[in-house]
């Protein structure tokens, strides 16, 4: 057993208490609720006999742990709950979704990462001169700009007065039939499935709301990686390797870049919380249907165990993506390790 | 770039009149003025100088590594007669290109590494930390030399081998070898592609005595075996010079003497000669170390005349004209930058310090300090490391250690890194708890749980930390660092005694004129003088015992001397207890008169020092001498292969110093070596330690003395 | 008076780069502009809903959606509202939640970070395995949980500030004692008979104020941000108080059919106000930098 997997075991038996501690939060989250949840179900016309009827059922009348045990005990056979509002599983409504806030995630990284790894690496070759000011100029803006107000700005510029992109009402053109679902992901599914038709439509959708998404990744991760650059660039290891002579690429990329990269392992870690957030906002901007602008309606309709649901999943997402970045540093960097 | 210069093709290098400005926040810094010099092949030179004389600026203008910042602004270097380095293509390597960086760096291509290689000082940064030494030592092959990955994995396999580096190294990550395997790994890979000439920037700084021995062995080793030439960079002359062929000496970025290296006794600079004069020595007797006065110049502004004028005692007005700086011949092989050149035996003067001895202390006490079989282990980090349970998980820092100071006696604890004398000097400095035994400060047990007992007792015993630039608040102003003891304990009465406490501590320490430094804050003083303020502080107090954790190793050279004798100086004028720990036997011979060796946790050997140096009785201790008089170029040693393995080991054999210990027995493993009394107060815990000791007795460390020999007169 | 506090601040921060951090401070371009655009808004936050032209909950349905004009500068919403005077009432309110919410998280964060780091063992973790957890939900998330379960408002969105703000603050006043803890001087301090309170006042809680009121001004930023998208999401400030970011909502629907000032001129208030706080905390940084490496 060598000392990246020793880490990988030591690793995991951290996640687990933070994972709990994530449930342990959201149920009591959930049960702060002011007011009876069963009488706001109902509504104000009740009986009290269906009253009663509905707490047991609930289980809002067994004391706080075993509502907890419950509640483990459901998780554990992956249910998270029901929803009386829509009168189904939350279930159902969450593997809808996912998949599409999923493909708007993936889509604003595969934009972000490498404009933002080029940019810092960029700026940090050009210190203190012109086109490092500039990218720093944009940083700042970037970090500065809440996300949905740049999508306003976006579909006002782009739509609106361009008319290049399309109008922002969701993932496809109204009129277009979605492609045959095989993950719920539209882009990857016409493809999957050769629709060509619906994968430029559903592509040509995405890019305003994953460019949006993206820039206040870009800013913080190209500032973080422009300065560790300057960083590594002074270190002894560097300066021998200039004196090798190494070819210029490989001294940027082996050298130079895995090592200017930790940090930003570590600050990339933290904007997953912050992409998270973004897809909510961006969501209920485009009428994108993904688990943020579910939220979001089911605040408005006061559907506790769906936005309970998805504060859950959020969670121990994030606690994923911290788990794997811990794992992606401790693999480029072997002195983590122990 | 394309010049060839005819009449320097027989040099390896050419230096010839090299200017470096750097600019710095739009100030200009003139880091090297008017540098020549050459090297032939297979030759050896030792630029010596302290920081900011220009040396490494120098080392990084020859490998054209220099910053963006830089600009040569006259002169030019050549390689075997070819030009490397002009004002037009500057000294400075940039990942940015552009068509003029591109050509340079083609031009360059061949002699990067394949002709000029250089070395930094590996113990630190100089190796990619994020891969393993195998590939980046194959790298120099495959993308200098065309190899496939095979072949190179071959040659680099080889070459660790050649530098006696076992092959488990191949697939190591730096931060899993010792400093002194780093080392050794860098050499490697400079001589990679047999390149001509080496330039080795302080090599050894921050390696244990033993270790820098070695690797010194090793840089000569390797210079005749494939008739290289080198650079030899470094702070320490005597260093240098055994390992090189000449000399140069380097001070505000300019030289000033150059001169072959057996005669570096002979320098005639002022500052050489200073320089020389301000070691403390193991090969001669203890005689004045002079420090000296004042620091090196700002290099933001042009110096007209000589640059070490200010600090010079000999100085007169024509120093300061144009031209004081040249070069001038006095005899063969020998220049030296000064119009004056007083006579030596004039320079004599300076403080006399007075050779260690023990105070008067009339006292009632019979011991000031006792240790008392006090043992300290470290428990590794545990947690969820269940997982890591083969590793040993505690660290014995301390075994079974006893040592008893009387009053006025000055001490010194000599060992390297992980022997436990820092470990030691805490427990004593009240810093640390010892896991077990007893620990007595002026007669009285301490208990460490007693937080008012402690308190009092801190009042007796003071200590000065390695480190002048972290031991005092960056944030604290001289005034304040100083005033923080006297508030703590009270020892005023009104501000007036505040005031004049402060001041004559300051004044005290030399800092004066004492109102210029009383607002200063740490990051504007040098190195010397913040270890002044920490001792003033610390004498502030009025202590009884003065615990000096190797004051002196992170200072400049020439500021060692000055803080040795204020150090002498207030240990005889308060009558102080003085317990000195340190790495460098020489600087202990220089302070106390009784030497305790310590390795790993036991001391193997103590007695007086000059006793202790001359007729060592233990096996580590005579390597250590005769590393730090190897170094000085008096004894060219083989002390054996075995003793540089620094070893990790998961349990301690019964003389923890046997698996490196070249007379070592079965014996030695299984069976702990007695406290074996030599008479006079010289004790040393070995097996063989009386034939040690007689056979040292008659022939005498630094005559010639040899492990080899060592081992047939011992019976082995 | 002047000369003193001079003195006080000189003397705290001044141990760095810079002996006189006000100076360099001063003198910086992102100091100035980020130090210029708050002085505004504080301006703005006292005397703004004074000298707003019209009342901004007035409705007034003949006069919808009209573009900028002498008028009205800023245009008017869909209830004929001039957007300019809600913008005016609005930064009173986000500027005070803003500092509110921060400054309490300020003080918690710091003592919790402060204690953690200073009493170790179970303390520590226990009050880092907490601060962890918050980190595990993105901030929008976790206000939206806070609001279902205390229902959307004014105080949601400063708890949800609150909470989302401590785990920072005792993050970095944590790491700032425990390297002080182990630097030299404080052992330096040890030696000479320094006891616990004394390092704590004179050592730790110095070196921990300029770290963390970098965080202070850069979290503002962030309130600022956090707070004007609960509002766009409904679960913050409810109509018809104006707020920034509910009043972007108010004009998401327009911008389609080109009634861009509804929704793009609150926007341009946030981002300026958020450039401004984040100005300043990079500013602080350089300032306080203090060289203890050399």
């Amino acid at each position: 057993m060598n000392s990246f997997q020793k880490f990988i075991i030591y690793r995991v038996l951290t996640l687990i208490p933070t994972i709990f501690g994530v449930i342990i939060i959201t149920f009591l989250l959930s049960r702060v609720v002011p007011g009876n949840p069963a009488l706001i179900l109902i509504g104000p016309e009740v009986n009290k006999q269906e009253l009663l009827v509905l707490e047991n059922e609930l289980g809002l009348n067994k004391p706080l742990w075993v509502q907890f045990f419950i509640y483990l005990n459901q998780l554990a056979h992956f249910n998270l709950g029901y929803s009386y509002i829509l009168a189904q599983p939350v279930n159902y409504e969450i593997s809808q979704r996912f998949p599409v806030s999923f493909e708007l995630a993936i889509a604003s990284l595969v934009i972000a990462i490498p404009v933002a790894i080029l940019s810092g690496i960029y700026a940090a070759l050009r210190a203190n001169k012109s086109g490092d000011h500039a990218t720093r100029v944009f940083s700042l803006l970037g970090i500065s700009m809440p996300v949905f107000w740049v999508d306003i700005v976006l579909i006002l510029v782009f739509y609106t007065y361009l008319g290049i992109a399309p109008a922002p009402y969701g993932q496809i053109s109204i009129g277009m039939t979605p492609p045959v679902r095989i993950t719920g992901m539209y882009i990857l599914d016409s493809l999957l499935t050769f629709n060509f038709a619906d994968f430029l439509n559903t592509s040509w959708h995405i890019i305003l709301p994953a460019v949006g998404l993206s820039l206040a990744g870009i800013a913080t991760i190209s500032r973080v990686v422009r300065s560790s650059m300057l960083d590594v660039l002074n270190r002894d290891f560097m300066r021998t390797a200039f004196a090798i002579g190494l070819p210029r690429k490989v001294i940027i990329n082996k050298y130079a870049l895995r090592n200017a990269m930790l940090p930003a392992i570590t600050v990339a870690a933290i904007q997953a919380g912050a992409l998270m957030s973004g897809v909510v906002l961006t969501e209920t901007v485009f009428s994108w249907q993904g688990l943020g602008l579910y939220a979001v309606q089911a605040i408005d309709q006061l559907d506790y165990p769906s936005v309970m649901a998805v504060v859950l999943i959020s969670g121990i997402l994030f606690a994923f993506f911290n788990f794997v970045a811990d794992l992606l540093y401790a693999y480029v960097d072997p002195r983590v390790r122990l | 770039m394309e010049e060839f210069e005819e009449k320097y093709s027989d040099y390896v290098l050419y230096v010839e009149n090299l200017s470096v400005v750097y600019t710095l926040k739009g100030r200009t810094v003139y880091a090297l003025t008017d540098v020549s010099f050459g090297i032939r092949e297979s030759e050896a030179i030792g630029i010596v100088g302290e920081s900011g004389c220009g040396k490494s600026t120098l080392a990084m203008a020859i490998s054209h590594i220099l910053s963006q910042n830089s600009r040569v602004t006259s002169g030019k270097i050549y390689y075997r007669g070819k030009v490397i380095v002009d004002q037009e293509s500057g000294a400075s390597f940039t990942l940015r290109e552009n068509s003029k960086s591109r050509k340079i760096e083609q031009k360059l291509k061949v002699i990067r590494w394949n002709g000029i290689s250089i070395i930094f000082q590996g113990a630190l940064d100089s190796l990619n930390p994020l891969l393993r030494i195998g590939e980046q030592i194959s790298d120099i092959f495959v993308y200098k030399a065309g190899m496939t990955r095979e072949q190179a994995r071959e040659r680099s396999r080889e070459l660790l081998s050649g530098v006696g580096l076992d092959l488990w190294v191949m697939d190591a990550f730096p931060h899993q070898l010792s400093g002194g395997m780093k080392q050794r790994v860098i050499i490697a890979m400079a001589i990679a592609l047999r390149p001509g000439l080496i330039i080795a920037d302080e090599p050894t700084t921050s390696l244990d005595v033993i270790t820098q021995y070695r690797i010194v062995e090793e840089i000569n080793r390797l210079r005749s075996a494939f008739k290289l030439s080198i650079i030899n960079i470094s702070h320490d002359i005597s260093l240098v010079s055994h390992i090189s062929d000449r000399i140069m000496v380097m001070y505000a970025g300019r030289v000033i003497e150059k001169l072959p290296s057996n005669h570096f006794e002979r320098a005639s600079h002022p500052y050489t000669h200073m320089l020389v004069q301000s070691l403390p020595r193991l090969d001669k007797e203890v005689s004045v170390i002079s420090p000296i006065r004042g620091a090196p110049p700002s290099l933001t502004r042009v110096i007209t005349g000589c640059p070490f004028y200010e600090r010079c005692d000999f100085h007169q007005d024509r120093c300061t004209a144009e031209g004081a700086s040249d070069l001038r011949v006095i005899g063969s092989g020998h220049e030296v930058a000064c119009v004056i050149l007083p006579v030596m035996e004039k320079m004599e003067k300076g403080t006399r310090a007075a050779a260690p001895m023990d105070n008067d202390f009339s006292s009632s006490l019979t011991e000031v300090i006792s240790i008392d079989h006090v043992s300290k282990i470290f428990a590794k980090k545990t947690g969820i490391r269940e997982i890591t349970a083969s590793k040993r998980s505690e660290i014995v820092a301390l075994d079974d250690v006893s040592l008893v100071v009387s009053p006025g006696e000055t001490v010194a604890l000599v060992g390297e890194t992980g022997s436990g004398k820092t470990t030691l000097s805490r427990i004593i400095g009240l810093l640390e708890v010892p896991s077990s035994g007893t620990v007595r400060i002026m007669g009285d047990a301490v208990d460490f749980q007693n937080g008012k007992q402690l308190k009092k007792l801190r009042t007796a015993v003071q200590t000065i930390f390695q480190d002048p630039f972290q031991s005092i608040n960056p944030r604290f102003s001289v005034r304040k660092a100083i005033s923080e003891p006297l508030i703590i304990n009270k020892l005023y009465r009104d501000q007036n005694e505040f005031m004049e406490t402060i001041k004559s501590a300051l004044t005290d320490a030399e800092l004066t004129p004492v109102e210029d430094y009383l607002e200063k804050y740490p990051h504007e003083l040098s190195g010397g003088q913040r270890q002044r303020v920490s001792i003033a502080r610390a004498m502030v107090m009025k202590p009884k015992i003065l615990v000096a954790d190797e004051p002196i190793s992170m200072l400049d050279v020439s500021l060692r001397a000055g803080i040795l004798n204020f150090m002498n100086k207030i240990v005889r004028t308060l009558g102080l207890t003085l317990f000195y720990i340190t790495h460098d036997i020489a600087s202990a011979r220089y302070v106390s008169k009784k030497i305790y060796v310590l390795y790993r946790g036991t001391i193997v050997e103590s007695g007086s020092t000059e006793d202790l140096i001359k007729y060592s009785a233990h096996p580590y201790t005579i390597a250590l001498v005769l590393s730090s008089i190897g170094l000085s170029g008096l004894a060219s040693e083989t002390l054996g292969e075995k003793i540089f393995e620094a070893t990790e080991q998961d349990h301690y054999p019964k003389c923890k110093f046997a698996p490196r210990c070249p007379l070592a027995v079965d014996r030695c493993f299984t069976e702990e070596p007695e406290k074996l009394d030599l008479g006079a107060g010289h004790y040393a815990k070995c097996h063989f330690a009386g034939d040690i000791y007689n056979y040292t007795r008659k022939i005498g460390i630094g005559n010639g003395l040899n492990m080899a020999d060592l081992k047939i007169k011992v019976g082995r | 008076m002047y000369s003193q506090t001079i003195n006080r601040v000189r003397r705290t921060f001044g141990a760095g780069k810079y002996r006189d951090p006000i100076n360099y401070f001063l003198r910086s371009p992102t100091g100035l502009v980020g130090l210029g655009i708050l002085l505004v808004y504080a301006f703005l936050a006292i005397f703004g809903p004074d000298l707003a032209p019209y009342n901004p909950l007035t409705l007034h349905l003949n006069q919808e959606l009209l573009p900028p004009s002498a008028a009205h500068i800023m245009g008017t919403d869909e209830y004929g509202r001039d957007i300019w005077s809600r913008i005016l009432y609005a930064i009173r309110l986000d500027m005070f939640i803003a500092f509110a919410a921060v400054s309490a998280s300020y003080l918690i964060g710091v003592s919790l970070g402060i204690l953690s780091g200073y009493l170790g063992r179970i303390t520590d973790n226990v009050i880092m395995r907490i601060m962890d957890i918050l980190l595990s939900f993105p901030s929008i998330l976790f206000a939206i949980a806070i609001a279902i379960a205390i229902g959307p408002g004014f105080v949601t969105i400063i708890i949800a500030v609150i909470v989302v703000s401590i785990p920072g603050f005792a993050r970095i006043a944590r790491s700032t004692v425990l390297s002080t803890k182990n630097d030299l001087y404080v052992t330096a301090s040890i030696s000479q008979g320094g006891s616990k309170l004394h390092i704590m006042f004179q050592h730790i809680l110095p070196s921990s104020i300029s770290p963390t009121i970098v965080l202070y001004a850069l979290s503002l930023g962030n309130a600022i941000i956090v707070a004007a998208g609960l509002s766009f999401l409904g679960v913050g400030i409810p109509p018809p108080t104006p707020e920034l970011g509910a009043m972007i909502t108010e004009g998401l629907q327009f911008v389609v059919s080109g009634q861009w000032w509804v929704s793009i001129f609150p926007g341009i208030f946030i981002v300026l106000i958020v450039i401004a706080f984040n100005m300043l905390g990079d500013t602080i940084r350089e300032v306080t930098d203090v060289t203890m490496r050399r």
